[in-house]
């Protein structure tokens, strides 16, 4: 019985979390415009307090990546930080009012590290959605 | 009993309401969190299946980048070079109906880029049926099959459809737990991009294309690390062993990386990554990873029929 329960618990927060998570990707889609062509894939990670997503990538030269990352149903919930292979710091979006979406114009390949957490004053947790739009 | 369950169940809502209110249009009402520059070590998220710990999110490049690549450096459309259509139903098991998904996503990107719509609507058929078979909802196809058939002759615009279709069967297999066949679905859709290169390698001799197989060196680290994470069964045992002697073929690869001061214009919201690059391999590596490469395909594309 009390298996039985725990199941129904994390069943039902499990629900929650992936409502949540839809929700915020239809917000996020928004700041992949027509320009863009997406890659094809869905990041999502459920935040707790001050945990960090890690999102590892690798940017073509030529090419120019638009990032979007979100979290709940408005924009400027989630902070995000762009390091190279070498942990240097290339971008951090909380410099420009945790911007939703940017663009990086890449000169050379490289591997990058996106590191994604929710902005503390923004909530204690939720669930982060980051997607990524190209063009050459 | 009952009042214990009636606890359990407070929680659950407790739990169902914290979650789905994180977004708060009130932000001076949530908890406040450490600063952003705590210097703190930060824990690891919980991962996209959402009950998972630990997790990493890894990203493969899109196999349009390398078909638009193809075409960029005068390579011809070769008709030779795809997977050849069959029923699917002669894929009859999911991980291979997931990989070979993938494969002809790779397909039809490269059919878009040489505007060969037509032939692209008809493999769309073909992956509409892989789709279901994995369970991706029929409603996203048919949605898109609509859109692609009314702007045919819009290159353009077919491709941001097949790149959405892409995104939103990833999107609907995570949300339904299902991250292995994602996986396998990046897996096929990789290994067909690559053997698109090294197939036009062996005509065109292009520095860009020669580049475009050096630069997989990392996204390979970064495909074994997300098929390692469905791998708890075993069942990716073999995929994984061929991944891994790829990868040390991958390691002859000579590459360079040296960080340059990147430029940010925040009226535009660009930032221009100025950081150099270079990777190199002979011609008898470039051989050894194209063998490879075909050997991986030829698993996956082998019907149950062959």
């Amino acid at each position: 019985m009390r298996n039985l329960i725990l199941i129904c618990v994390l069943f039902l927060a499990s629900v929650g979390a992936n409502a949540q998570c839809e929700i915020t990707a239809d917000v996020c889609q928004t700041h992949i415009s027509s320009q863009y062509l997406s890659d094809g894939q869905h990041y999502r990670a459920l935040l707790l307090s001050d945990q960090v997503a890690e999102f590892n990538a690798t940017l073509y030269g030529g090419t120019t990546y638009r990032l979007a990352g979100c979290s709940g149903t408005q924009d400027g919930n989630l902070q995000y930080r762009v390091f190279d292979s070498q942990r240097n710091l290339l971008f951090k979006n909380d410099e420009f009012q945790n911007a939703p979406h940017w663009d990086f114009q890449v000169e050379a390949t490289l591997d990058v590290i996106i590191e994604a957490q929710l902005d503390p004053i923004a909530g204690a947790s939720g669930c982060a959605v980051m997607l990524m739009g190209f063009r050459r | 009993m009952k009042s214990s369950l009636y606890f359990l169940l407070s929680i659950a809502i407790i739990s169902v309401l914290t979650l789905s209110s994180c977004g708060s249009e009130d932000p001076k009402n949530m908890d406040s969190g450490p600063s952003s520059e705590s210097s703190e070590p930060k824990a690891k998220a919980s991962g996209s299946s959402l009950l998972k710990v630990g997790d990493k999110l890894f990203n493969l490049p899109s196999p349009l980048e390398t078909a638009m690549l193809i075409e960029e450096v005068g390579g011809h459309f070769n008709e030779s070079m795809l997977n050849p259509v069959v029923d699917a139903g002669q894929y009859s098991v999911k991980i291979k109906q997931a990989m070979n998904l993938g494969v002809y996503g790779a397909d039809l990107g490269y059919y878009l880029i040489y505007n060969q719509s037509q032939k692209a609507c008809t493999l769309l058929a073909t992956t509409k049926k892989l789709g279901a078979e994995l369970g991706i909802s029929p409603a996203l196809y048919k949605g898109l099959m609509k859109r692609f058939e009314g702007n045919m002759e819009n290159k353009d615009s077919l491709l941001i459809f097949v790149s959405e279709l892409n995104r939103l069967s990833d999107e609907y297999l995570k949300e339904n737990e299902s991250e292995d066949l994602s996986a396998m679905i990046l897996y096929g859709g990789w290994v067909e991009s690559l053997y698109f290169v090294s197939e036009l390698s062996k005509s065109l001799d292009n520095d860009a294309l020669r580049a475009r197989v050096g630069e997989q060196k990392n996204t390979l680290v970064n495909l074994i690390g997300f098929i390692t994470l469905q791998n708890s069964d075993g069942r990716f045992d073999d995929i994984l062993a061929s991944l891994n002697d790829l990868k040390a073929s991958f390691a002859k690869v000579n590459s360079t990386y040296s960080y340059f001061e990147p430029e940010t214009k925040p009226d535009q919201k660009l930032t221009i990554i100025k950081s150099k690059s270079s990777v190199e391999l002979d011609n008898a590596l470039m051989e050894e990873i194209s063998n490879k490469i075909t050997a991986l395909r030829k698993n996956i594309i082998t019907t149950s029929a062959s």
